[in-house]
């Protein structure tokens, strides 16, 4: 656990430091800004709107953040050797894989915090409230992101930057277009196929309760348990295989 | 005198697959065998791509053998406790450039699992020549206080073998002067350093031993009294030596060259001295120098290498 | 094949079964949830996927729209809605719909629009219907079936019944007596007179005398206020 967490510092600190994510910070603060300030629409609307936008928000900007963060992890350190530095010490490759999602979940973590708590308040200011559904659909969306960021880490072990950072950002889009096609999926062996091709895309929509969440409701507790299973599983299995590739790869 | 045996190595072969799924094979290294006892400082030694990094990744588990066996202290390498007893030095290598000296030691530290305090890591980075700057960003340090940066880090947990893969490769003589005399003090220390350099007069300087490797095979492996101590010869400088003596000479010795007024006779063969001294005396000339003449771990280093090639 | 291969073979099988079967609950649990996710299956849909998932945010600029026509182009002199040469508006309530399946508003005023002003009144049901299939505990929308059924209609059964449906469901006094409103008139046009009665003395609990005339007039004196804010904004 202390070389997990020392990974895991270390990753949060390098990215903490570059300017490269205070630069993605500003223009969502920005836009929070700007739009929470606009008065397009009457009262009620405009509380809906701004949990619409914020939403969604958080998650273009998780998502940039993960393609920033996540895909280059690895490859990064064998091109610069630095990972000679790390794994020539007792040093499991689980413990690296994993120290490296940790150290980038604190980092989106906080990302999302600071844009967050600057969307509620004003969501508060302008008389709004803010609901259980609503920090609850937000936690969904980090969950979903982190998911994003276990699948960059695992490609990470084995294929270069670009080309990882675009198989993520098709999962991305795939992930949430997914929930319409597979309920046009019968029992034929064109569906049967179809749905074992889409079981290895991570059903991300699943993690998208924002018509929910902005009408007040409340989010099922058998969905959110649900849901945070198969979140594990689409966590866990990435992270394990990446450290299983990364071991059978001569460095 | 040897003391324990701390490294030792069977039959180590090493194929790389490469090209479309990986059908055509590179031999990396091809049955090395060594051992490497406590307290020696073992150079590698090799042209480039002889194999000697691809021999330090074994070592360290950042590669996987294809055949053979090596034991650090009696601990099969792929086991990841053989890995706490060595620290380890890349060529080039770089370092999270964004975090501070002492948080990177800090992060090494606990990679390591080392039960010393922060006074402890500050003295390594003393030792280095590097306190001053424990503050400041890696990415702000040089090239040379890096790669001091990385023989301080290697040195967390105090292990028994030290590996140094070029440690001095893109350092100016300061700096490189600056690794050598670390190496000095290490082995001082009692550390086991397995060190590899294109730099031989170096390595001459700092080892006890030498593997000289090309194409993953061992050309030889002896100690430096050894493999450089033989004679190789004199050398004669003498004034007075007219042209036409020159045909005698040349009978005896493998070169003569003429400087000015003065001739300098190479004798490979030590026996021919004394008849050569008598035939300089015969001509009236006069010996102005006789000099052993030693071949230097270049020269050692070069005949090997090529008597490979075109045997 | 050595022991780790085996474990790593059988846990890969055993996620996919698992995340398999969490794959359909999670899907039918959005189903039940009244969550319509085929909006990803057009480009549009990809498109706004790509974007953070924007379909709710268009469905609120689209709203602007909505609500700038109703306010613009209604007679507020409460006579009768008149709509002055404009645009179907029907279409972008659709797509607002579409987008987001839980904008009730919409629901309402779209099936209100399609009852009353356009005449359509199966298609005005028939909105209401699907509205009600995503949001089942959502009061306005019963209410407006209610009216629907009572005023164009004049099947005060159906009335009286989603008029008691939305009063079980409403949160607040003014949709409960709205709803009381109903019951009890649907009763008096069923010659139900006890039971109209009885609603109707049940709504002045709630309300207090006069409840109806007195929602009339104070919306019509809103919407005057409103349009006198909008005419003096845009003068300046």
């Amino acid at each position: 656990m202390r070389r997990v967490k020392a990974i895991a510092i270390c990753t949060a600190l390098e990215a903490f430091r570059r300017r490269t994510i205070y630069v993605v910070l500003f223009f969502a603060l920005a836009l929070i800004l700007f739009l929470g300030n606009a008065s397009f629409f009457g009262l009620g609307v405009q509380e809906k709107f701004l949990k619409d936008f914020g939403l969604s928000l958080l998650s273009l900007f998780g998502l940039l953040l993960a393609l920033y963060l996540s895909p280059g992890s690895i490859q990064t350190d064998i091109e610069r050797k630095t990972i000679y530095n790390v794994l020539s010490k007792p040093v499991r490759k689980e413990d690296l894989i994993f120290g490296k999602f940790i150290g980038i979940s604190i980092v989106i973590l906080a990302s999302f915090a600071i844009m967050l708590s600057i969307l509620v308040s004003f969501i508060l200011i302008r008389g709004g409230s803010v609901g259980l559904g609503f920090l609850t659909a937000s936690a969904l969306i980090y969950l979903e992101i982190l998911i994003l960021v276990s699948i960059s880490i695992f490609l990470s072990s084995s294929i270069p930057t670009v080309i990882g950072a675009s198989i993520v950002l098709a999962i991305y889009v795939l992930g949430h277009m997914k929930g319409g096609y597979m309920k046009e999926l019968k029992g034929d062996v064109a569906s049967n196929l179809a749905r074992i091709a889409l079981s290895f895309i991570p059903s991300l929509y699943g993690f998208d309760m924002k018509s929910i969440a902005v009408h007040g409701g409340v989010i099922p507790t058998l969905y959110l348990l649900q849901i945070l299973g198969y979140w594990i599983i689409w966590v866990v299995i990435p992270l394990w295989l990446g450290s299983i590739l990364l071991g059978r790869k001569d460095l | 005198m040897l003391g324990d045996l701390i490294i030792s190595a069977r039959e180590l072969k090493k194929v790389y697959g490469s090209g479309i799924l990986g059908r055509r094979k590179v031999v990396a290294l091809d049955g090395v065998s060594f051992d490497v006892f406590e307290g020696e400082v073992f150079g590698v030694l090799g042209p480039n791509g002889a194999g000697k990094t691809t021999l330090f990744k074994i070592l360290l588990g950042l590669a996987k053998l294809t055949s053979g066996k090596a034991t650090i202290k009696g601990i099969d390498i792929s086991s990841r406790d053989a890995r706490k007893s060595m620290g380890f030095v890349a060529e080039e290598s770089y370092y999270y450039g964004h975090l501070k000296l002492k948080e990177h030691m800090k992060m090494m530290a606990d990679l390591v699992e080392f039960g010393g305090t922060e006074k402890d890591m500050d003295d390594l980075l003393e030792l280095v020549g590097l306190l001053p700057w424990k503050d400041a960003k890696i990415s702000t340090l040089s090239r040379g206080m890096q790669q001091r940066f990385g023989i301080a880090q290697a040195l967390l947990g105090d292990p028994d073998i030290l590996i140094l893969d070029e440690p001095a490769t893109g350092l100016d003589p300061i700096g490189r002067r600056e690794i050598r005399d670390l190496m000095v003090s290490l082995k001082e220390r009692g550390k086991t350093i397995l060190y590899s350099s294109h730099q031989l007069s170096e390595v001459e300087m700092i080892c006890d031993r030498v593997m000289i490797l090309d194409k993953g095979r061992p050309l030889k492996i002896s100690s430096l009294d050894l493999l450089i101590g033989g004679l190789g010869g004199f050398e004669i400088v003498a004034s007075g030596v007219r042209t036409q003596d020159g045909d005698e000479l040349s009978g005896l010795c493998s070169s003569v060259l003429r400087k000015g007024e003065r001739v300098v006779l190479r004798l490979d063969d030590e026996s021919l001295l004394f008849p050569c001294i008598d035939i300089l005396k015969g001509m009236g000339a006069r010996i102005v120098s006789i000099s052993p003449v030693r071949e230097s771990l270049e020269d050692v280093f070069i005949r090997l290498v090529r008597g490979d090639e075109e045997g | 094949m050595s022991s780790k291969s085996h474990i790593v073979v059988i846990a890969i099988i055993s996620s996919i079964l698992i995340s398999a079967v969490l794959e359909d609950e999670i899907l039918w649990g959005r189903e039940r949830a009244g969550i319509r996710d085929e909006v990803e299956r057009t480009p549009m849909g990809v498109l706004l996927s790509m974007m953070g998932g924007l379909k709710e945010l268009v469905a609120d600029i689209l709203w602007i729209k909505v609500d700038d026509y109703f306010h613009h182009h209604i007679d507020p002199s409460g006579k009768g809605a008149t709509l002055l040469g404009e645009k179907d508006i029907m279409p972008i309530i659709r797509l607002q719909t579409w987008l987001d399946p839980h904008y009730v508003k919409a629901y309402v005023i779209g099936g209100w629009h399609l009852a009353f002003n356009l005449n359509r009144v199966p298609e005005g049901i028939r909105f209401l219907e699907e509205g009600k299939r995503f949001n089942p505990n959502e009061p306005l929308i019963w209410m407006e079936l209610s009216r629907i059924y009572f005023f164009k209609l004049k099947d005060y059964a159906k009335a009286r019944y989603c008029a008691v449906r939305a009063m079980r469901l409403s949160r607040d006094k003014d949709e409960l007596a709205s709803s009381l409103w109903l019951i009890s008139r649907s009763y008096g046009k069923m010659g139900k007179e006890k039971e109209a009665s009885f609603y109707e003395k049940a709504l002045e609990r709630v309300a207090g005398k006069g409840y109806v005339e007195r929602s009339l007039r104070e919306a019509l004196e809103e919407a005057e206020r409103e349009h006198e804010h909008e005419h003096g904004e845009h003068s300046r």
